[in-house]
């Protein structure tokens, strides 16, 4: 489910649990943990299928699993 | 052609001069206006070049004794045939030495060693050339090197097996790389990357060199210092200090693989972090980054760890948003300082791990993170 944020505008998880945290299309942290989480940003805590559930549905990008956008190998042996 | 014969050998107009021993392990050329052999040259013997005229050879060149530039240049290949070579070590003994290719990407298979201060030029920058095997001994000397950005930005690898270290290296113009998964012929020298040039990695080599960066994104706008892979494990580690040139803003980029930076960053430039993957920074109390200029996220995350009192925070920059993960719980009142000059960047969206009940607040004029 998503925090709600308070009136300064922080949302607050001090759980256990899978928690993601998301700015527009861009994952900003995403794991299981039981460290606790101030964010100005979107927080989502839940099942890791919930997380990935939320992650499919808004199409959220992690930026650092993109994929190979190179087709050719210009370093291996001649 | 024979070189037996001298006057078989003597080539070009007038003015060019050729001296000629039938006995000596060596012949000698004096060139003084460009001059081409396209003729095979064989033979136990090997060439020594000179005067200030470049001579150009086209052939698959299998003399066995090696080569001496001396003064001049010596230019291996036209642009148009594909095989150009020659065997045995080139010395660049004063001399300077130009390729030019026209494969989609040529691999240069020869020792190459330097006594004198030398220059290497690649022509054509639509495509790559990677010196692939060979040993470099570079004598501590030092060495200019001249990517030709016409057509392209295509980059000139340097993968041989490192042999004595260069002294200096300059790169001047285009992107110069090397491959970790081969050798590092360019370790321990200072490099000093030029306005618009790059140095540039494949896979994951740890690059010890001092660097000096004197601004500009590379001619492909991927960055001064550029990861090239987009493999997620090939991560470069650069160990030596890197300066960013006074009143200049170079940037430093990756897309999805790693890079790491563990030398200090330092000078009173600026640093613009480019390309969509992480890089990590560290500002240890041994090596902290003291670069006075602004710190600008483009693209891409910037990470920084900074120790501070009993809490190591790791910070992750990207373009609007803050992310601090802290070792251990923060107090109110602590303030972070993770750069020594201004952000650029403004972040609306702050987001603190492992900081129970806290907020917190980033002020982009002095790079301060205040924890309430």
């Amino acid at each position: 489910m998503t925090i709600q944020p308070n009136e300064q505008g922080w949302a607050f998880d001090e759980s256990t649990a899978w928690k993601l945290v998301y700015d527009g299309s861009t994952i900003i942290f995403f794991d299981e943990t039981e460290k606790s989480i101030s964010t100005q940003s979107v927080l989502f805590v839940g099942t890791k299928d919930e997380c990935d559930a939320e992650i499919a549905r808004l199409a959220l990008v992690d930026v650092s699993a993109q994929g190979n956008d190179n087709g050719l190998d210009l370093h291996a042996d001649a | 052609m024979n070189l037996n014969d001298s006057s078989a050998a003597k080539v070009g107009a007038s003015v060019v001069s050729f001296i000629a021993s039938a006995t000596a392990a060596f012949r000698q050329f004096t060139i003084y206006s460009a001059t081409t052999f396209s003729t095979v040259i064989s033979g136990a013997f090997g060439i020594v070049k000179n005067g200030p005229g470049t001579l150009t050879l086209t052939a698959t060149n299998t003399y066995t004794g090696g080569t001496i530039v001396n003064a001049g240049t010596l230019q291996i290949g036209n642009g148009t045939n594909l095989t150009a070579s020659v065997a045995g070590t080139i010395t660049l003994s004063g001399g300077n030495l130009t390729y030019h290719y026209n494969n989609t990407i040529s691999y240069i298979n020869c020792a190459i060693t330097l006594t004198a201060a030398s220059r290497i030029t690649k022509l054509n920058g639509l495509r790559q050339y990677n010196f692939q095997t060979g040993i470099l001994n570079g004598g501590l000397q030092t060495l200019d090197i001249y990517v030709d950005t016409a057509g392209g930005s295509a980059p000139l690898y340097f993968n041989q097996t490192a042999g004595t270290p260069l002294g200096l290296v300059n790169i001047l113009n285009g992107s110069v790389g090397e491959d970790g998964a081969r050798g590092i012929p360019l370790r321990d020298a200072v490099i000093t990357v030029a306005t618009g040039a790059q140095f540039r990695t494949y896979t994951s080599p740890t690059i010890n060199n001092a660097i000096t960066l004197n601004g500009g994104a590379g001619p492909n706008a991927t960055g001064a210092l550029w990861n090239e892979s987009v493999v997620a494990a090939h991560t470069p580690i650069y160990t030596g200090t890197i300066t960013l040139a006074t009143g200049t803003n170079s940037s430093v980029g990756n897309s999805t693989s790693g890079f790491t930076i563990t030398g200090k960053i330092t000078g009173a430039g600026s640093f613009t972090k480019v390309g969509t993957g992480i890089l990590s920074t560290f500002s240890t109390l041994t090596v902290a980054n003291d670069y006075t200029g602004s710190t600008t996220i483009s693209a891409g995350t910037l990470r920084v760890l900074k120790p501070f009192a009993a809490t190591t925070p790791t910070a992750s920059f990207t373009a609007t948003t803050l992310s601090v993960s802290f070792s251990v719980a923060p107090t109110a009142g602590m303030t972070f300082r993770f750069f020594q000059g201004t952000t650029t960047n403004t972040y609306a969206s702050v987001t603190l791990v492992g900081a129970p009940g806290r907020t917190g607040t980033y002020n982009s004029a002095n790079s301060t993170l205040t924890i309430a």
